[in-house]
């Protein structure tokens, strides 16, 4: 087991107190949310209307989200259930999945072999591209899986891209990204940080 | 008046309707910008706002702080209340120091933690990286090795080595890199950054695409296949 | 051949609504019609982590343990992380081997891997409490102080379920005292949620416990060195890799029925980046012409 030692007792209180310390955060955010919008709304503003229905959309979902932990009743089981999978799942899945559409017109518009560096990364992600679809993969079934032929099939080309050169570029990257942290961390600990938060009046 | 929210299969019929519309919704926005994706929008910062608080306080708060606090005797629970409503005193300019206490309690803490996590953390990358074989690979040895084999692994881990060193010159910025060696190592490491580069963007497009395929999948099949037109699921 | 130039060149001011269109219909047309295609290859990651799971089942004292699956998913993710969450709970379930749920980065992730585990329960019979059981949530910045008090009491550090049980009083975690008494980590997420598993749970004990990543393809890249160091033993990548690992249960689920419009997708991509590179050469030449007449 990890060493012990006189403070290990005191890790499980510590954890209770951080997990509620970290849950009456929640509130920071929702105050700047509610108070802007509320003001919207107050003050008519232009498209008040929209902030009016994010402030409705708040209590319809938090409302019976809560009231079904202490009322079993099925109408309000029912209605949560509508909220939830009628409303907020599929706008956050559709949200998400919008930006594919945009990925299409940047790969038309954009994505253009200006540099060698860009025709690398190109090269690079059209392989991984088309070894990781089925019919991707099809182009190259007719090679033998053996000996020094099965190099040649896109699958096994786009997977020595991804674990002997993608894996030790991204290795550097992150032990560079750890070091940064790690000097970040100790500065913050022996009192060296500045900025915003550290050292100027609030 | 409500009873119909008490019947599953209705209930399934509405919510998959609402969905549908939901989602056709927010996909109008690709034609042109308009009041009805406004309103979604808006309608899911709501929805997920709502969510958050009522998870906030179904998951964490009512079982880990009220319930211990007022059925189990727990009373020093209500020291956390002013403890937690410290967070808010940066919203008043006078009193804006306090907030400092206990934000100042989450920094401490996640610095501290950051030297565990370092170390359980790169230890073994940096290990990995350094203990790879250069004569006798294991590769040579396993079933399916052919007489290429051992070669091809020692190219691979002298490749691994190279990319590693590079990538790492190329992002030492605390010097200028003037001499030849160090800038051609520099560019190797530069061109094998866009290989990576190269992958996380093909794997970012199968990411992107497959979630637009769930979302189609529920519009045809779901909604239009099983709901509108009565097919079997 | 100028002509066939100048084409290239006005293809370029395509309106990006068809492009959409197009899209859509690469997606849709192969859902609908319910296209046969064949099984992908199985990569060495998604075969590894199906080796991993089945190497504990096979062992005698690992197969008794927990395993924790970590849903850190949203709905945005659902096509992606739900298929691979189904796939590891059916292999699971499967195997006979006892699991908890438990999230921590969106409180959504433990009700929708909650939703997943008792679907599959009715198919497998599993019975809550005795085969399964919900850890419930954790907030983002408390989860290492938690993974840290869960080493050496893990009961004690979870307390209760998502229902408010105490979990001494589950036939489940009767076993389950420390880290020790973990099989398993399996971590299905969108985000950066492996890395405390990693930093303060799974080299904790007295061995390290295997851990496997289930991530969107995004993320998939930057964790190959992970595999490489041993941290983890099995990686699915997205859809995809879902796709994978059905093959090898043998079950035809979304993974699979998504590969079609996956392909068509794909190549449409490379078909628009193709042209919309030759536009740039045939705008150059057709510049450089103009230049020299």
């Amino acid at each position: 087991m990890a060493g012990k030692n006189f403070l290990t007792a005191y890790i499980k209180p510590v954890s209770s107190v951080t997990t509620i310390l970290g849950a009456f955060a929640l509130g920071l955010g929702l105050y700047s949310m509610v108070s802007i919008h509320g003001r919207a709304v107050a003050k008519r503003r232009e498209n008040w209307g929209f902030s009016a229905v994010l402030l409705g959309a708040i209590l319809a979902m938090a409302i019976p989200a809560i009231w079904k932990e202490y009322d079993k009743s099925p109408q309000i089981a029912g209605f949560y259930r509508i909220m939830y999978d009628g409303g907020f799942n599929p706008l956050n899945a559709t949200m998400f999945s919008i930006v594919a559409f945009y990925i299409v017109s940047a790969a038309y518009r954009a994505f253009r072999i200006r540099t060698v560096e860009a025709g690398i990364l190109l090269m690079s992600a059209v392989i991984i591209m088309i070894g990781q679809v089925t019919l991707g993969q099809l182009l190259t079934a007719w090679i033998p899986n053996e000996n020094f032929s099965s190099n040649f099939r896109v699958e096994n080309l786009s997977n020595w891209i991804l674990t002997r050169v993608n894996s030790p570029a991204q290795l550097a990257i992150s032990l560079g990204i750890g070091v940064g942290t790690l000097a970040t961390a100790l500065r913050l600990w022996l009192s060296l940080e500045r900025g915003a938060f550290f050292d100027e009046e609030l | 008046m409500f009873d119909f929210l008490s019947n599953d299969a209705t209930v399934r019929v509405i919510y998959i309707w609402c969905a549908a519309l939901c989602t056709l919704g927010i996909y109008s926005i690709l034609y042109k910008e308009n009041k009805v994706y406004r309103f979604l929008e808006h309608l899911f910062l709501g929805l997920a706002t709502g969510y958050t608080i009522s998870q906030t306080w179904t998951t964490i708060l009512k079982p880990q702080w009220w319930e211990p606090m007022t059925n189990d005797g727990q009373w020093w629970w209500a020291l956390a209340l002013p403890a937690g409503l410290l967070f808010y005193m940066v919203f008043f300019p006078r009193h804006a120091w306090m907030s400092r206490l206990i934000f100042g309690f989450f920094f401490g803490a996640a610095a501290g933690r950051t030297f565990q996590a370092f170390a359980a953390t790169y230890f073994p990358l940096v290990k990995s990286a350094v203990n790879i074989p250069l004569m006798n690979p294991p590769e040579a040895s396993m079933p399916g090795a052919y007489w290429l084999t051992g070669t091809s692994a020692i190219l691979n881990n002298l490749l691994f080595l190279a990319i590693v060193i590079s990538v790492m010159v190329y992002f030492f910025f605390s010097f200028e890199q003037r001499h030849p060696a160090i800038r051609m190592t520099s560019r190797f490491g530069r061109y094998t950054l866009m290989f990576a580069f190269g992958a996380i963007f093909g794997s970012t497009i199968m990411a992107r695409m497959s979630l637009l395929i769930g979302r189609m999948f529920f519009l045809i099949h779901d909604w239009f296949q099983v709901t509108v037109l009565g097919m079997k699921g | 051949m100028d002509n066939f130039l100048r084409l290239i060149v006005r293809a370029q001011r395509i309106d990006r609504r068809i492009l959409y269109l197009l899209l859509a219909l690469c997606i849709a047309v192969p859902i609908a019609v319910d296209v046969p295609q064949p099984r992908p290859v199985v990569m060495p990651e998604t075969q590894s982590l199906y080796n991993t799971i089945e190497s504990i089942a096979k062992d005698p004292v690992e197969s008794k343990k927990l395993a924790i699956v970590c849903t850190n998913y949203s709905g945005g993710t659902l096509a992606e992380n739900q298929t691979q969450n189904e796939a590891i709970v059916r292999h699971l379930m499967r195997l006979k081997l006892k699991f908890a749920v438990f999230a921590f980065a969106t409180p959504q992730g433990r009700e929708l891997g909650r939703a997943v585990a008792d679907k599959l329960a009715e198919e497998y019979k599993y019975v809550y409490g005795s085969d399964y059981v919900d850890l419930g949530f954790c907030p983002p910045d408390a989860i290492e102080v938690r993974l840290k008090a869960a080493v050496d009491d893990l009961p004690g550090a979870f307390e209760k379920d998502s229902a408010g049980a105490a979990l001494t009083s589950l036939p489940i975690m009767a076993q389950v005292k420390t880290v020790n008494d973990i099989s398993l980590i399996v971590e299905v997420t969108p985000s950066e949620t492996l890395p405390p598993w990693l930093q303060f749970f799974q080299r904790a004990g007295e061995k390290p416990i295997p851990t496997v990543y289930c991530p969107t393809a995004v993320m998939g890249p930057e964790k190959y060195p992970l595999l490489k160091s041993g941290q983890l033993q099995g990686m699915m990548l997205g859809l995809r890799g879902a796709s994978e690992y059905e093959t090898l249960l043998g079950v035809d689920g979304f993974g699979h029925r998504g590969g079609a419009s996956l392909s068509l997708s794909h190549l449409l991509i490379i078909l628009l980046i193709l042209l919309g590179n030759l536009g740039m050469f045939a705008e150059r030449r057709l510049r450089r012409q103009q230049g020299r007449a």
